[in-house]
């Protein structure tokens, strides 16, 4: 199955690329791994604070592409987040800490959040539009997140029941 | 000892978050670098286009501020992969195929002159200044990953030669 996914990023990317793990053996791949996971983790916050500057210097200037663009940016940062959330959470190897801080009831809270600003939006779509869109976005991944905790406690659960 | 030092730098920093590893064990480690290595990729990609759409989207438009971010976006982006490049070259781990183009001098070499030429039309008011900046960010990268190639062939070497007195 591993081998299967590895072959169709190849098939797109090439062999030769530098992200391309096909000739190396288990030891060298883990290396690998561990110096990428450290900068996925350092391109991560780099880009949610790069996404919040663009955001904040376009709706200062006015400046609508820029202020798209930082929403995409600060969006892209998160989904990865989400993602990677996901699919740590599918193996249950999600960080014990972060998992009991997100798990339970928080989503609620995200929820009525999440709510809140919605009507708020809608309120004030002809004056302070612009401030809305970015929170909302934050409020979806947040309730994504509290999703995925959930789900990383039941794998452990049924993990320590087998 | 020195990862377990990083570990905790990271936490003191940054605090108690999603990316901590310091209370897993070494299987689920393994697992999450995996999934972190895979993110990594496919997040480069991702803003990667969505770097090169906002630059083209701005030199049309003609916002100086979008192309100055867009600009930041792309340097950034082939800072962390260069920075792949050199941190896996210093520990002889980069793909081989990978390693034996980028090291090769006429590779090298050819960069090195598309660099000049870059420079050359930009001066002769051929280039642009938004397009020239980005071939030479490009470039620059380029040569400090060719560099790195290099660079992992002589660690390879010396672990071979440590292999053999071993031995």
């Amino acid at each position: 199955m591993n081998s299967n996914k590895k072959s169709t990023y190849e098939i797109l990317f090439g062999k030769d690329d530098i992200f391309s793990d096909g000739g190396l053996d288990e030891m060298q791949k883990r290396e690998s791994y561990g110096i990428a996971f450290k900068l996925f983790r350092a391109m991560y916050f780099i880009f949610i604070l790069g996404g919040l500057a663009m955001y904040c210097v376009g709706v200062g200037l006015e400046n609508i592409p820029l202020y798209i663009a930082g929403i995409a940016v600060f969006a892209a940062a998160a989904l990865f987040e989400i993602l990677y959330a996901g699919f740590t959470s599918a193996r249950g190897v999600m960080p014990e800490n972060f998992m009991n801080r997100n798990a339970g009831k928080a989503w609620i809270a995200w929820l009525l959040i999440l709510i809140m600003y919605f009507i708020l939006y809608v309120l004030m779509l002809d004056t302070d539009w612009y401030i809305y869109p970015l929170w909302i976005v934050l409020c979806v991944y947040r309730l994504l997140i509290c999703f995925f905790a959930n789900r990383n406690k039941k794998v452990r659960e049924e993990m320590l029941d087998e | 000892m020195s990862e377990n030092n990083e570990y905790n730098t990271y936490e003191k920093v940054v605090g108690d978050n999603l990316f901590s590893d310091s209370g897993l064990d070494e299987m689920q480690k393994s697992e999450s670098y995996r999934i972190g290595f895979k993110m990594f990729r496919a997040m480069f990609f991702t803003c990667l286009v969505i770097a090169m759409i906002m630059i083209a989207a701005a030199d049309t438009m003609g916002n100086t501020v979008l192309t100055v971010m867009g600009l930041i976006l792309i340097t950034a982006l082939m800072g962390f992969y260069t920075l792949y490049a050199v941190l896996t070259a210093a520990k002889g781990i980069m793909p081989d195929k990978y390693a034996k183009r980028n090291a090769n001098p006429i590779f090298l070499a050819a960069i090195c002159i598309m660099t000049i030429l870059i420079v050359c039309l930009y001066l002769r008011g051929y280039l642009g200044t938004v397009k020239a900046a980005c071939l030479l960010i490009i470039c620059v990268m380029d040569i400090i990953q060719c560099l790195a190639a290099r660079h992992n062939f002589k660690v390879l070497k010396k672990q071979m030669e440590e292999d053999n007195n071993e031995q």
